[in-house]
């Protein structure tokens, strides 16, 4: 997703990973960790707030990237022959992805990819297909995002 | 001779069978202290967590589903019109059991609160047409700000050949229902009075 990401941000933003970060700002960015898939929803709490509070003491310029990746294994496709009942697969994978602001700590941007009927693999076309789509319309222009 | 023979050794092992079955009978156990303590569930309107974009579902007729199933199981039950004094509710703030969301569930009065989330709904034709649903729900005891109860539900529906393809537009719906059972399943049944 990382990779995904960075390929889909392209120019638009600067991305700065967390080993380059000063040591502060790396702090509170494990901290943020922990809160990961609900900062990917765009949904903050107060923990996150006050963490995100005090990254734009570090420097006002920064925005939090949160990724997460919620994959179920459900039962497969079935065809009964005698009723002629059918079903779909009950497995999925969500991709979901939200920028915030540190200094607003308000979304910037945010994203999200369903794939129906699949536990996707890293290696599959649809996980391929879905992390371009999710960074498909990624636009911070006259935000204030780093 | 031999028919008699026959016979005897049947019934034998009829009586056998029999016995066997009776002996692996075990006796229920007593709901657990928790579920029969409570005395009113306020369901609270559906959360609507599906990603992506939403196909049209009515929420309300989805709480009343979860009601009347809840009623079914013998729980005193009311379906509730708001959901919380204030925020937005995540799904980590209910796995957690935050006490700072769980007491803001519902109106102050009401003790035992269910919130059900709706988390996907989608339907598609194939060889037929299917229906998929996956709802998931939440009992809180706001006395001591427990989580009581969860559970998970996925319900699936669907019709192979041409009769199935023009059925597409039920196969929400059944999903729902499908689902709605499936998530209370693991919701213990209650004696009829108490």
């Amino acid at each position: 997703m990382l990779d995904a990401a960075r390929t889909g941000i392209g120019i638009k933003a600067s991305i700065v990973d967390l080993e380059k970060l000063d040591p502060a700002a790396d702090e509170v960015c494990r901290n943020l960790n922990t809160l990961a898939s609900r900062l990917s929803r765009g949904n903050l709490n107060d923990d996150a707030s006050k963490l995100l509070a005090s990254l734009s003491e570090i420097d006002l310029q920064y925005a939090v990237l949160a990724q997460s990746i919620r994959v179920e294994a459900g039962v497969g496709a079935t065809w009964n022959p005698n009723t002629g009942g059918i079903s779909s697969s009950t497995a999925s994978t969500l991709l979901q992805t939200a920028l915030i602001s540190a200094k607003t700590g308000k979304v910037i941007w945010k994203s999200e990819q369903l794939i129906r009927y699949k536990a996707a693999r890293p290696a599959d076309n649809s996980m391929g297909k879905a992390l371009a789509a999710l960074f498909k319309d990624f636009n911070v222009e006259g935000r204030e995002a780093k | 001779m031999k028919l008699s023979m026959k016979l005897g050794l049947l019934v034998g092992m009829l009586s056998i069978g029999l016995v066997n079955c009776a002996a692996k009978k075990i006796p229920k156990a007593p709901p657990d202290p928790k579920f029969t303590s409570i005395q009113k569930i306020s369901v609270l309107p559906i959360l609507d967590a599906r990603p992506g974009s939403k196909a049209k579902v009515n929420l309300r007729s989805l709480q009343s589903s979860v009601v009347n199933t809840l009623k079914r199981k013998h729980y005193p039950v009311g379906a509730e019109e708001a959901t919380s004094s204030g925020g937005q509710i995540d799904v980590d703030d209910l796995e957690s059991a935050d006490p700072g969301v769980v007491k803001k569930l519902g109106p102050d009065a009401d003790r035992w609160v269910m919130i059900v989330m709706l988390n996907d709904v989608h339907s598609k034709i194939t060889f037929g047409s299917t229906g998929n649903a996956e709802m998931s729900g939440y009992l809180f005891d706001k006395a001591d700000g427990s989580l009581v109860w969860k559970g998970k539900g996925t319900g699936t529906a669907g019709q192979g050949g041409l009769l199935g393809m023009t059925m597409k537009g039920m196969m929400n719906s059944a999903a729902l229902e499908s689902a709605v059972a499936a998530l209370l399943s693991t919701m213990p049944n209650l004696p009829k009075s108490r």
